[in-house]
């Protein structure tokens, strides 16, 4: 227990629309350890990033919210604590690098005195000695040059270095949880590799947990120990990496590895999941999957199937999570 | 013209430079005071109704907004005269002081007339701070701010407040005309001898040279503005770099 970091527990997120409340993130349960890598993997819009800012307590509140669960972080439930006690471990115990680092960055202040800031909202540092940090810190992240960079602004750096910055900003408080959304997305292939391989190494030197929030199963592959594949706001699969790759129990879960472009082999068409995720306002009785799901039967149409645990860390939402498996072995 | 030479009043008889120069430090001061009022009402009334968007406090201060931009200056200026001057006494209604007479008589000679003339602009202004700050708030570099922690003070007035004055002194500086288009009104009805009221007797007087200087006085002061304004933005937008290209 005491190597947990962060364990959350039944996580739920509602905005009200015009429309009524809707449900963007249902009863959510994992848990991060310390200096572990964990996969948040799944389609746009199944609620993956609303989890993670609400984690950071984030989510603004004009689409007015409701958070209910608990998300325990060092201690002490977080969506209980006060606005000034969150303000003092964000970007201090815990940080988030963004998707977008074209726009995650204040476009009027050199990159240095962001990343000074970062610094400076939690710790009494003198002006210089947070220059000299952030040199370092730019340094680290594999930028040349940092004394000069350090004076420049955002639109005069590319975007793998932004990235870098971004990145270097997430560090500058030594946080034990850094939440990365999508942090290659934005970026162009070659620069996705650098930048997964500079989180990997950081991860060894500064012995961060981070949760790595993706839908490319190429950067879980490469980065992640553990992995969650999330699906209309509920977690439907959790496994340790290899396993997830190698006894893939969900059937959503295989989809996404089949969708996966191989380059060896003959040309096939790439497979797709048929349809789409499914609005929050009407969610499908039952699985919440099964209307696109090949293994459906009445079942699934009518119960929500329970967790279960398959081996040790290897927990999965499905009603023929059997089938899935036994179809991978004759394969 | 060209020379330097504006050429003699068909009234008074005096070089028409002569009389800008008697006549600009009131104008100067009266522009400068109401900027000052505008700016001062408007970009924390306009920050308040952008982060308390769609409150109570919103409305307020866009009910202000919208007042100061529908009362027409003249009619201020009559009813501040009439509230404050005649009726409180707390200000004179007419007349100027030189800075270098008496400050504080020139302050308090100025306050109704430069109120009068800085409250339309003050609607403009904060209505232009409003969306400004709506839209930069929206932005994801926000967001990253207070991810790294940030409070609130900081995430508004240090990085919204900067990154949305582009579009506030844009309009500040074009709407610079329009307040020098005021002072015609409002230092002819609080009778400021500055070149507005200059303007206006010279046209009565039909004293062209005086027109032209005062024309041509007016055009210079907004060319100087505008650049005031374009070399700003260098300072609140970094892309923006006078040295390069």
């Amino acid at each position: 227990m005491n190597s947990r970091l962060l364990d959350v527990k039944g996580l739920t997120v509602q905005f009200h629309t015009p429309d009524g409340p809707v449900e963007v993130v249902s009863s959510v349960d994992f848990h991060v350890n310390k200096g572990e890598t964990v996969g948040l993997v799944g389609e746009s819009g199944c609620g993956k990033s609303v989890s993670s800012m609400a984690i950071m307590g984030l989510i603004p509140s004009p689409p007015a919210k409701q958070i209910g669960g608990e998300i325990w972080f060092q201690e002490k439930n977080l969506l209980a604590e006060s606005p000034d006690y969150l303000r003092s471990i964000r970007g201090n115990s815990m940080s988030m690098i963004f998707q977008d680092p074209m726009s995650s960055l204040d476009p009027a202040f050199t990159v240095g005195s962001q990343i000074d800031e970062a610094m400076q909202f939690h710790q009494k540092i003198a002006a210089n000695e947070a220059k000299e940090r952030s040199i370092e810190l730019l340094r680290r992240v594999g930028i040349s040059n940092p004394e000069l960079r350090y004076h420049e602004y955002p639109h005069q750096l590319s975007g793998g270095m932004r990235q870098r910055v971004m990145i270097a900003m997430a560090l500058a408080c030594n946080p034990q949880l850094i939440i990365a959304d999508e942090p290659t997305t934005a970026l162009d292939v070659t620069v996705q590799a650098q930048i997964l391989d500079l989180l990997n190494d950081l991860r060894q030197t500064f012995g961060s947990a981070i949760i790595m929030i993706t839908h490319d199963m190429g950067v879980v592959a490469e980065t992640c120990d553990r992995v969650m594949v999330m699906y209309a706001g509920q977690i439907v699969e959790e496994a340790p990496t290899e396993v997830l790759f190698d006894q893939t129990a969900h059937p959503y879960t295989e989809g996404l590895l089949r969708s996966i472009p191989k380059i060896s082999g003959k040309k096939v068409k790439l497979y797709s999941i048929p349809g789409s995720v499914p609005l929050q306002r009407d969610m499908p009785k039952g699985c919440r999957f099964h209307p696109r799901c090949s293994y459906a039967t009445s079942l699934c149409q009518e119960k929500e199937p329970p967790i279960q645990e398959l081996a040790p860390g290897h927990r999965v939402k499905c009603w023929h999570s059997d089938q899935v498996i036994a179809k991978q072995g004759g394969v | 013209m060209l020379s330097g030479d504006l050429g003699h009043s068909l009234v008074s008889d005096k070089e028409v430079l002569t009389l800008l120069w008697e006549r600009l430090p009131a104008t100067m001061a009266l522009i400068m005071y109401a900027l000052l009022i505008s700016v001062v009402i408007a970009i924390p009334l306009g920050i308040i109704s952008a982060v308390r968007h769609n409150t109570r406090w919103d409305y307020g201060a866009m009910l202000i907004a919208l007042i100061g931009v529908s009362v027409p200056n003249f009619w201020a200026g009559l009813l501040l005269i009439m509230t404050f001057s005649l009726h409180l006494g707390w200000f004179p209604s007419t007349g100027y002081v030189d800075v270098t007479q008496n400050l504080w008589k020139h302050l308090e000679h100025l306050a109704l007339p430069a109120f009068a003339l800085g409250f339309l602009q003050a609607g403009i202004v904060t209505r232009m701070t409003r969306s400004s700050m709506l839209e930069v708030l929206k932005q994801d570099y926000i967001c990253t701010i207070r991810a790294k922690g940030g409070t609130e003070k900081v995430v508004i007035l240090k990085h919204a407040l900067k990154n949305s004055m582009i579009p506030i002194i844009t309009i500040i500086g074009i709407n610079f005309g329009l307040l020098l288009g005021g002072t015609v009104v409002v230092e002819t009805i609080f009778s400021i001898p500055g070149i507005g009221q200059l303007l206006v007797q010279s046209v009565f007087n039909r004293d062209y040279p005086v027109i032209q200087g005062v024309i041509l006085c007016v055009a210079v002061i907004y060319v100087l503005i505008s650049l005031v304004v374009d070399l700003l933005y260098a300072y609140f937008d970094p892309k923006i770099d006078y040295n390069e290209g």
